[in-house]
C-alpha cells in the first residue's frame, strides 16, 4: 500500500461511474407516472393520480403535496429528512421515502400495480 | 484499541450528523467518514475488532436516531466491513481509494437493503442512481483520509504494543 491510488482504484472508479451513469440514463428515460401510491407500514394508505389540482394529504406526520402534476414531501417530522429532499416527483419508478415514518410515496406508471421501479 | 477506533468512529458520526446537511448533500447521503475507523480496523487489526466498531456504530444510530436507523446503519456497515476485509487480506494491487468505494457501494446497497424490507417495498431502488455516484464520491474521500491518517494510527498501535 505504497501509492495513494492504483491502477486498479482507476479501474473500481471508472466501473462504478459507468454503473452510475447507466442507471441514471435508465431512470431519465422513464416513462412520466400517472399514478402516487402512498404507503405506510408496507400498506396501500392512499392512491391518487398524479396529474390534478393542488392537493395535499398527512400520512403518519409526514406531509404529502401534489401541485402542478409533481409529488413532493413538503414535511416531515422525522430527524433525517430525507423524505423532503427526495424533491419533486413525477416519472414511473420515483420515489421518497420516510423510514422513520414508515411512509413511502412511490410514483407508478400504467398498469398501476406493476412492481418494477425501472423500465429499459 | 479497538475502544480508540470505536470513540473515533462514533465521534466521526457525530461530527458528520453537525453538518449543515441539507445544504450540500443529495437525498439519503453522507460523507461517511466514521468508515475510516472501520476501515483501519480492517486493515491493521482483524475480523473481530472490525465488526465490534460497526456494531458500536449502529447501537449509536439506536440511541441517536431510532431502532429504524440502527438497523440501516447494522446492515450498511456489515456488508461494506466484510467486503474491506475481503479487500485487505486477499486482493492485491486495490489500494485505500478503489477499497473505499466499493466499500461505500456495499455500505449504500445494505442501507438499500435493510430500507426495502423495513418498508416493505422494492421501489428503494429509486434512490441507486443517486447513490452508486455519492458512493464514488465518497469512497475515494474516506480511502484518501485513511491514507494519509495511516501513519499516525500505526504509531498509536506501536505505542501501545511498546507498553505492553
Amino acid at each position: 500500500m505504497k501509492k495513494l491510488i492504483t491502477s486498479k482504484d482507476f479501474i473500481i472508479i471508472a466501473a462504478a461511474l459507468m454503473l452510475g451513469a447507466a442507471l441514471f440514463l435508465a431512470r431519465g428515460f422513464s416513462s412520466q407516472g400517472e399514478t402516487v401510491v402512498v404507503k405506510y407500514n408496507g400498506e396501500v394508505e392512499k392512491t391518487f393520480p398524479l396529474n390534478g389540482e393542488y392537493y395535499e394529504i398527512t400520512v403518519n406526520s409526514v406531509v404529502i403535496r401534489r401541485e402542478n402534476n409533481e409529488v413532493y414531501v413538503a414535511d416531515s417530522d422525522c430527524e433525517d429528512k430525507t423524505c423532503v429532499r427526495s424533491g419533486k416527483l413525477s416519472k414511473k419508478g420515483d420515489a421518497a421515502f420516510c423510514v422513520p415514518n414508515r411512509v413511502s410515496v412511490e410514483i407508478e406508471g400504467k398498469g398501476a400495480n406493476s412492481p418494477d421501479a425501472m423500465t429499459w | 484499541m479497538t475502544a480508540l477506533l470505536c470513540a473515533a468512529a462514533l465521534a466521526l458520526s457525530f461530527a458528520e450528523s453537525a453538518l449543515p446537511s441539507a445544504a450540500f448533500m443529495l437525498p439519503g447521503s453522507k460523507p461517511g467518514l466514521s468508515n475510516t475507523a472501520v476501515m483501519f480496523a480492517a486493515l491493521s487489526l482483524g475480523w473481530a475488532q472490525t465488526f465490534m466498531i460497526v456494531a458500536a456504530k449502529a447501537v449509536f444510530a439506536l440511541i441517536t436516531r431510532g431502532a429504524a436507523a440502527a438497523l440501516m446503519s447494522l446492515c450498511g456497515g456489515v456488508l461494506s466491513a466484510l467486503c474491506m476485509l475481503l479487500l485487505f487480506k486477499k486482493a492485491k494491487g486495490v489500494g485505500c481509494i478503489g477499497t473505499g468505494v466499493l466499500s461505500a457501494l456495499c455500505h449504500n446497497a445494505g442501507q438499500l437493503a435493510a430500507a426495502a424490507a423495513l418498508m416493505k417495498s422494492g421501489a428503494v431502488a429509486g434512490y441507486a442512481p443517486v447513490l452508486v455516484l455519492v458512493s464514488v464520491v465518497t469512497g475515494i474521500v474516506t480511502g484518501s483520509v485513511l491514507k494519509a491518517a495511516l501513519p499516525y494510527f500505526s504509531k498509536i498501535i506501536k505505542a501501545k504494543e511498546m507498553e505492553k
